[in-house]
Order: C-alpha cells, then sequence, then structure tokens
C-alpha cells in the first residue's frame, strides 16, 4: 500500500499541496520537484498521465476526459504535484461529517444496520393490514438491539419476543423479515437465508423487495465466511465455496432483473462487482467497470478509481485481459515505473505495438503510450518528438492531449533543444483543467533556472504564478538581490514573502554578508512572528521571520544582540566573541541540520548552483579556529573548546557542520578545557566527550 | 553485513497488503496492520484488513497507522470496539500499538496525545508505539519521559521503505536513554548487524521484523 515516509535526518519534507496545511503536521512525504517522475511514491502525481502517477490518478484523468467532471469549490488550480487524495478531494470534496466521523462504511455487513432500520420503521408504519400495537411491537424490537455482530443467540431471543402479539398475516410478514435481519446480523446465514426465502411471495412490497435482495446478501456474506485467512487478510478464490457464491450472483440477478430502479439497485450492482471478484470472474468484473465507466453507474469517478485500481487492476496478467483501453492505458503506464532494480520487468515496445488493436478507438492514447515508453524506459526522447506531433498551441485540452504535448516539452528539455522555453510558453494558454497550468509553470521555470533566466521568473508579468514553484527557488537559489524584491512584493502572497526573508536573513548571517544582514534587518515587517518552526519553510504556517529583528533565544554563554555581533564583524571580522556569538544565535534558533543544509538534486527545481554564493558558517570551523588561537580570552576559548565536544554530543554525530574530527581529537579537547581552565564554568559543566 | 532473516525471528508486523508468511506459523506476538487515519481525511478511519483474526497462540496487537493526532474521538471509539471483538473472538490481543512518525521536537506533545488514548484503552490491553531512531539521540529527555510514564514499549524503527537505515548503529547506542521497554524493528531482508551492546541494555525486549512480499522476478 501507500506508505509515504517521515524523513529521518533531514528536515526538508513537503506535505499536503492542495488543502491549507494544519500548522506543525508532522507526516511528510517529499517529492523531488521535477515534471519526470519515474517511480511511485504516492506524493508526485501530476496533470500528466504517466509512471510516477498513481494508477488512480491516471484513472480518474482518463475517466475525467470521457465525461468531464466540474471541477469543485475547493482549488481550480491545483498544483504542479499532489497526493492521490488531493485530487480526489478537489474533484469530489466529502462533506463535513463533524464530531461523530465518517459513517460505517460498508466493509462489514454491521455497518448497514442504521439505514435499514430507518427505512424499515418507515414501512411498518405504512403497512396495510396492520394493527397499531402490532407496529408499536414491531418497531420497538429492532430498538433494543443494536447487533455487536459477535454475540451468538441473540436469535432465539429474537425469535420469541416477535411472536408475541404478532398476530395478523401482515404483521407476521415483518416478523419474518426480522427474524432473518437478526440472522444475517448474527451471522446465522443459513437461517436467514431461509427466512428470506420464504417471503418471496409476500404480500407487502417492501418485504418482497427487500428479502429478495437481502437473501442474495446473505448467499454473499455465507460465501465470504472462509474467504479470509487466520490474520483477516483475503485468502484468494480459491478459498471459497464457488456455489455458493453462485447463488448470491444468480441472487442479485434476480432482484435487478425485478427492480431495475428498486431502491437497493446500486447496492446490489455494487456487491455484484464483489461477488465476480470472489469468484475470481475477471472478465465479468472487467465488463461491470466498463460498464461504470461509460458514465451508467452511480458511482463517482474517484470511487471507481479506488474500486478498479484495488480489486481489477493487481489481477491483470495472471491470465486476465484487461479489455478496455482506458484500464489497459493504467496498466501500461504502471509497468513504465523504474523499480531500481526489484526486479519488475518493464513494458517494452514490441509489447505495446501487440495490443493496438484494442486502441483502435483511441489512437491518440495508443501513440502516447508509446511515446511514453520511449521516454521513460528506452530511454529515447527523440522518439516522442517524432510520435506526437507539436499541438501545443490549444485554447483548452483534455489530461491526454495535455499530456502529449507536456511530454513533448519533457522530450525538447531532454534533448536540449533551443526551442523548449517557447515550447512552455505556448503551453500555458491551452493549460485550462485543474492541476495543468502548474504543471507547466513548473516546466518553464526548470528552463528559466537552468537558463539564466532566474530573475525573469520573478520580475512583474512573469508566467510563473504558482508559489510552491517560486518559494522553491527563493529558498534555494536565489541570490541577495532577488529575495531583498521578493521580501517586498505586495503582490505575492504573504507566505512567500516570509520565504524569501527568512532564507535571505539567515544565509546573510550564515555566510558573513555582516554588512548586508544589519540593513536587512531593517525588511522585517510589523507584527512578525519571532518564534516557530521551519522544518519546512513552505510548509510552516508562520514563518519566524522576526527572529533575527527580536535577537532569538538566549543562552548561558554572554551574548549581545545579534544584529551588534553583526556589526562588530562588519568592521573587525576576526573579532573572536562577536563569532562565537553568531554561532550561539544559530544553535539556540534551529539552524543545526535545518532544512538549509539540503539542496535538490540537479535535476529538480533548485537544484543548480545557488546564487547566494558564499559558505555556511559552520560552529565547528568556528571553534577550531578559537581553540587554537592561544591569545583568544580564557572565557571564549573555554567556551570554544566546550562548544565543540558538544558538537558530537549526545549521538556522537557531528552537527555543527565543517571538517569532522575523530574521538581522539573530542577528547582532546575535553582534556584540554580540564586542563587549561579547570575554574571555569564550562570545564565544570562538561562531564562527557563523545 | 548479513541480510535480516524473517526465521531468525518470533515477532513480527504483518502490514496490510503483505501477503501471510509461513514463518508467521511460529510467531510468538504478531503485529497486524489494522486500519489508518490520514492526514488528508482526518474523519474517516480507512479500515484495510477485510476480516477480524482468528488466531491462538501468538500474542496480537492491533496496529492503528496515523499521519495526524487531530481526528475526531469517535474513530478512536471504533478502534477500541475492535479490539474487544477481536479478543471476544477468542484472540490472545495484547494491545493497542500507535504507528505515527512523530518529530523528535514534538514528543512531548505527542505524550500528551498519547495520554488521552492511554485513559481511553481500557486497562487490560497496552499501549505501544513505534519510534524513530532519531528520538533516542536527540530527544529532549523531558519528551522522552513523558512517553515513558504513558506507553508499555517502544519499537523503535530501524527501516524505511525496504531498507535498512544508514547509520542505525550510532543510534542504537543511545537506546540506553529510553527509560521505557522497548523493541528494535527490522525490515525482512534489510541489512542488519547487531550492535553488541545492544542485549546489554535492561529495557530491551527483543526484534519485531517487518516482513514485505517477496519481490517478483521475472
Amino acid at each position: 500500500m501507500l506508505r509515504c515516509l517521515a524523513s529521518l535526518l533531514l528536515v526538508f519534507g513537503i506535505v499536503l499541496l492542495a488543502q491549507p496545511a494544519e500548522a506543525s503536521s508532522d507526516f511528510s512525504c517529499g517529492p523531488g520537484y521535477t515534471l519526470v517522475q519515474r517511480e511511485y511514491n504516492g506524493c508526485n502525481n501530476s496533470a500528466i498521465l504517466g509512471p510516477g502517477n498513481d494508477t488512480r490518478a491516471n484513472l480518474l484523468l482518463l475517466m475525467h476526459d470521457a465525461h468531464p467532471q466540474s471541477a469543485s469549490r475547493y482549488d481550480k488550480r491545483g498544483t504542479a504535484l499532489f497526493e492521490w487524495r488531493s485530487i480526489r478531494s478537489n474533484f469530489f470534496p466529502d462533506p463535513d461529517y463533524g464530531e461523530s466521523g465518517y459513517p460505517y462504511r460498508e466493509n462489514s455487513r454491521c455497518g448497514s444496520n442504521d439505514d435499514g432500520k430507518a427505512a424499515y420503521e418507515s414501512a411498518v408504519n405504512s403497512a396495510q393490514g396492520v394493527s397499531a400495537e402490532e407496529k408499536a411491537t414491531l418497531i420497538a424490537i429492532p430498538n433494543k438491539y443494536e447487533p455487536e455482530c459477535a454475540e451468538f443467540g441473540m436469535r432465539e431471543v429474537a425469535y420469541k419476543i416477535t411472536m408475541d402479539g404478532i398476530n395478523s398475516p401482515a404483521a407476521r410478514e415483518f416478523a419474518a423479515y426480522l427474524r432473518g435481519a437478526f440472522g444475517f446480523y448474527d451471522g446465522d446465514f443459513v437461517a436467514a437465508a431461509k427466512d428470506f426465502a420464504s417471503l418471496s411471495n409476500a404480500k407487502n412490497s417492501w418485504v418482497r423487495e427487500t428479502a429478495l435482495y437481502m437473501a442474495a446478501r446473505t448467499e454473499l456474506n455465507r460465501a465470504q465466511e472462509t474467504a479470509f485467512d487466520e490474520y483477516g487478510s483475503f485468502a484468494g478464490a480459491k478459498a471459497i465455496d464457488q456455489s455458493i457464491v453462485g447463488a448470491a450472483e444468480s441472487g442479485f440477478g434476480a432482484y435487478l432483473k425485478t427492480y431495475p430502479q428498486g431502491s437497493y439497485a446500486a447496492s446490489a450492482r455494487g456487491l455484484l462487482r464483489r461477488v465476480y471478484w470472489l469468484s475470481g470472474n475477471m472478465a465479468k468484473l472487467a465488463a461491470s467497470y466498463r460498464a461504470q465507466l461509460g458514465g451508467t453507474g452511480k458511482l463517482t469517478q474517484a470511487d471507481l478509481a479506488e474500486e478498479i485500481d484495488l480489486k481489477l487492476l493487481p489481477l491483470f496478467g495472471n491470465g486476465v485481459e484487461a479489455g478496455d483501453p482506458v484500464m489497459l492505458a493504467v496498466m501500461d503506464l504502471m509497468r513504465m515505473r523504474d523499480f531500481g532494480g526489484y526486479g519488475e520487468k518493464r513494458i517494452t515496445r514490441a509489447e505495446l505495438e501487440s495490443q493496438r488493436a484494442i486502441f483502435a478507438k483511441q489512437p491518440e492514447l495508443f501513440d502516447y503510450l508509446l511515446a511514453a515508453q520511449s521516454f521513460y524506459v528506452d530511454g529515447r526522447p527523440a522518439d516522442v518528438l517524432k510520435i506526437i506531433p507539436d499541438a501545443a498551441r490549444q485554447s483548452r485540452m483534455s489530461y491526454l492531449q495535455f499530456s502529449r504535448q507536456a511530454l513533448r516539452g519533457l522530450a525538447l528539455e531532454a534533448v536540449k533543444d533551443s526551442n523548449a522555453r517557447g515550447f512552455w510558453q505556448q503551453l500555458l494558454g491551452g493549460s485550462a483543467l485543474p492541476y495543468q497550468r502548474p504543471a507547466v509553470e513548473l516546466g518553464l521555470a526548470m528552463n528559466m533556472e537552468r537558463g539564466n533566466a532566474l530573475d525573469a521568473i520573478f520580475a512583474t508579468g512573469s508566467a510563473i504564478e504558482d508559489t510552491d514553484v517560486r518559494q522553491i527557488l527563493l529558498q534555494n537559489v536565489a541570490g541577495p538581490e532577488l529575495l531583498r524584491k521578493a521580501a517586498v512584493d505586495k503582490s505575492r502572497p504573504a507566505h512567500e514573502r516570509e520565504v524569501a526573508l527568512f532564507t535571505l536573513l539567515f544565509k546573510r548571517l550564515s555566510q558573513g554578508q555582516y554588512a548586508g544582514f544589519v540593513e536587512d534587518l531593517n525588511l522585517t515587517p510589523a507584527g512578525a512572528a519571532t518564534e516557530g518552526w521551519f522544518y519546512d519553510l513552505r510548509e510552516s504556517e508562520k514563518l519566524p521571520v522576526g527572529m533575527f529583528k527580536a535577537g532569538g533565544k538566549k543562552g548561558e554563554f554572554a551574548c549581545p544582540h545579534v544584529k551588534d555581533s553583526a556589526a562588530t564583524l562588519t568592521k573587525a571580522p576576526a573579532d573572536i566573541r562577536s563569532r562565537l556569538c553568531v554561532a550561539e544565535f544559530l544553535r539556540l534558533n534551529g539552524f543545526d541540520n535545518s532544512v538549509f543544509d539540503t539542496a535538490p538534486e540537479a535535476d529538480e527545481l533548485g537544484g543548480t548552483k545557488s546564487r547566494f554564493s558564499g559558505s555556511a558558517m559552520s560552529r565547528l570551523e568556528v571553534y577550531k579556529s578559537v581553540i587554537v588561537n592561544t591569545k583568544a580570552p580564557a572565557g571564549d576559548r573555554a567556551y570554544a573548546m566546550y562548544r565543540a565536544v558538544w558538537c558530537y554530543g549526545p549521538s556522537g554525530i557531528n552537527s555543527c557542520g565543517g571538517k569532522g574530527v575523530d574521538i581522539a581529537q573530542r577528547k582532546a579537547w575535553y582534556n584540554q578545557l580540564k586542563r587549561e581552565y579547570p575554574n571555569s564554568e564550562w570545564a565544570k559543566k562538561l562531564r562527557y566527550f563523545w | 553485513m548479513s541480510k535480516v532473516d524473517a526465521a531468525d525471528y518470533d515477532s513480527f508486523w504483518l502490514w496490510a497488503g503483505v501477503r501471510p508468511q509461513p514463518v508467521l506459523k511460529q510467531a510468538r506476538t504478531i503485529y497486524l496492520h489494522y486500519a489508518e487515519i490520514r492526514q488528508i481525511d482526518p474523519d474517516r478511519l480507512e479500515v484495510l484488513r477485510p476480516q477480524m483474526p482468528r488466531l491462538q497462540r501468538p500474542d496480537i496487537w492491533l496496529v492503528l497507522r496515523i499521519e495526524t493526532l487531530r481526528f475526531p474521538g469517535a474513530l478512536m471509539d471504533r478502534v477500541i470496539t475492535e479490539l474487544v471483538h477481536w479478543r471476544d473472538a477468542g484472540n490472545k490481543v495484547a494491545g493497542l500499538q500507535i504507528d505515527f512518525d512523530a518529530r523528535t521536537r514534538f514528543l512531548s506533545k505527542y505524550a500528551a496525545f498519547l495520554a488521552k488514548i492511554r485513559r481511553q484503552l481500557p486497562k487490560d490491553f497496552k499501549l505501544s508505539i513505534t519510534g524513530l531512531l532519531d528520538w533516542s539521540a536527540n530527544g529532549d529527555p523531558a519528551g522522552l519521559d513523558d512517553l515513558s510514564a504513558v506507553i508499555d514499549e517502544v519499537v523503535v524503527q530501524t527501516y524505511q521503505g525496504r531498507k535498512t537505515i544508514f547509520g542505525y548503529a550510532g543510534y542504537l547506542k543511545q537506546l540506553g536513554r529510553l527509560r521505557v521497554p522497548f523493541k528494535v524493528g527490522l525490515v525482512q531482508g534489510g541489512e542488519w548487524s547487531e550492535p553488541p551492546e545492544l542485549q546489554s541494555f535492561p529495557q530491551f525486549r527483543g526484534f519485531v521484523v517487518f516482513l514485505v512480499n517477496p519481490e517478483r522476478a521475472d
């Protein structure tokens, strides 16, 4: 299943992209920010049909092309990369369930009792030939009974109860129904089946219809009894009694024949799909999905995508044919994934060619698959340009059309075609559907970043509007002048300004641009947060940009305000106390092993050389330089030794950057501190070395 | 450097989607992945195990994976109901394990959340959590103590995906700082060389192996 794992040492993580993030989300899923996604990790879906996409996302995009849904109230623009759940809730938002949580789903038969009860009561109340006392009795019984689904023997009790005071034939029908229902929830399927079967000619129409439906459900549940192993996992079709499944299939078929628009028709169709799955009848299962894909069903496209993904797709290739171009395309894309040596055989051109007939009605989809295979598997981007003609200039594109052109763009980049940038710009115009435009902006931004046009990305009127794209660039590659501009750009969201300013002030300080640091403090807006976490600049709700101007946390080593240390260093760059105090600021305020210590890969957005081109201060190097300086004041030198040892505490791993030293050196510093400054508070405090 | 062979161990995680392996028959403890509460859908309990287990011998833990600490209390009620059902069906249910990747700096906040769970959980079920290697090295002592007060065990995970985390040995050295019983989680097929001092930590309680589906070789 999907498992995006928290990164351990790295704190560079990306969380939700489409919904506003809550403060301090602890879960991170970090896609590399690029349109070329060769592996599946659950967080890197894009509007481009491809191997990196979740199969459900690919399915949903293709289904949307066939039957466009109105993109919801949430986010028509979307983001360049997203999780399945984001696009799912974007197109099909769930209602707000409040404190009680999402209602029990029909994964077990016990979940369906609430709805059934309401319908039952309504039917009883409107029944002919049932006295008022009988109605009261019939309604009281289920209210006393909450099926735990684990208690046995309820049936006997219910039987006694129901027969008291139930005399009229009409009331007895309801009583028999109740017996069946209790048996069903009890797990006594054989008895329940008898009760329901006895109602096949019931006079009351609600009882007759419901019993016919419940009879089939009973068989289905009876079939499932042996379907799960001792761990609760599905044991497969071979573990099931196929004659019972067959009875369930006939039962649902009979129901749908008699009540094609009946109250339980949608449920019956859904359960028929489960029957096909249980019986291993993939041909029928695929056919029913095709019918749903054709738009005749009530399932949302998202639910359908999930169900197909869960139930049908894993079975292809084991003697099961997809037969349907959409499902086959999704499988083919999955087989283009780069598994990095896990042994999965990736799809070949020859195999794709053998599928041509299935795509007879969808030649553009087929061509896209050929092109994608050339790009992702065979590594022949030039073939993409031969297979897919340029059609970037459109007013509106389906996801397939968009994918075809976007793949062209990626191929142009791969062959270093000088027209790539112009191509992306043309593609912007027709990128109207959700998630399309941000994807193009990502492609264009990467091109410009590598093409000496970083400043143009941030110029007025720039086509690059996606704030994630801009923030990644600001954080990783923007130089001081660009950051200064971006820090005050009122036309951009506040958070983007915060990212710019935070990055600017940190890098100024860390890279020793002290005059610039002092001056840029003036860009701090009034009311800026002075505290807060910044594991992921893009995700923190309120970046503590005010931290620098306010001075940050204080430690035990006496330091002035960090701006004073910086001011001193502009005039006297070797000043020991000031250097130690800048190091203190970085240490106390969370800059060890911070997000700034990592950079995107070279083939990702923000992966080029930073235009903030100095080298970051290493606390360890500062301490080393003070330690070797025998003329340094005693208090400073002792503290430097103390801190140098602590760089490796408590894990034995250096958290101060710079060039590491071996444990013998740490021990030597420890001894030196004790020996040379025995009365200093630092020597007294230092009890270990690591 | 050798690879983890599940047959050498007797405690396992069985995750949703992982097919049961014969080695489970020798299990003394099984951590069964039951459901998830996801960040983007915090109102929904995503049940991933279609049926409850029916096992006589091993101790079973019901594992709930969560991606957020903010979800309706009713969802925890359902999990507890399921725990009781499992036990009523004859399983030896040891308790509930929460699988959550808590940031090392937020251990106190996580401990407060777990204290709430502990109060809700019936007394005869234990509370276990998975843990990150990083906690023992960089977790602040107060946060670790807060955690220790509410949980019965932590299983420290040495892997991500199918791979053992690089440099695990350095972190495991620090596990002596944990004041709560702990186990070490390994991944089937991952690289592993047992650090010599591990068995000497008084709180060490053994290993748990995360089973993975065999890779398809074609």
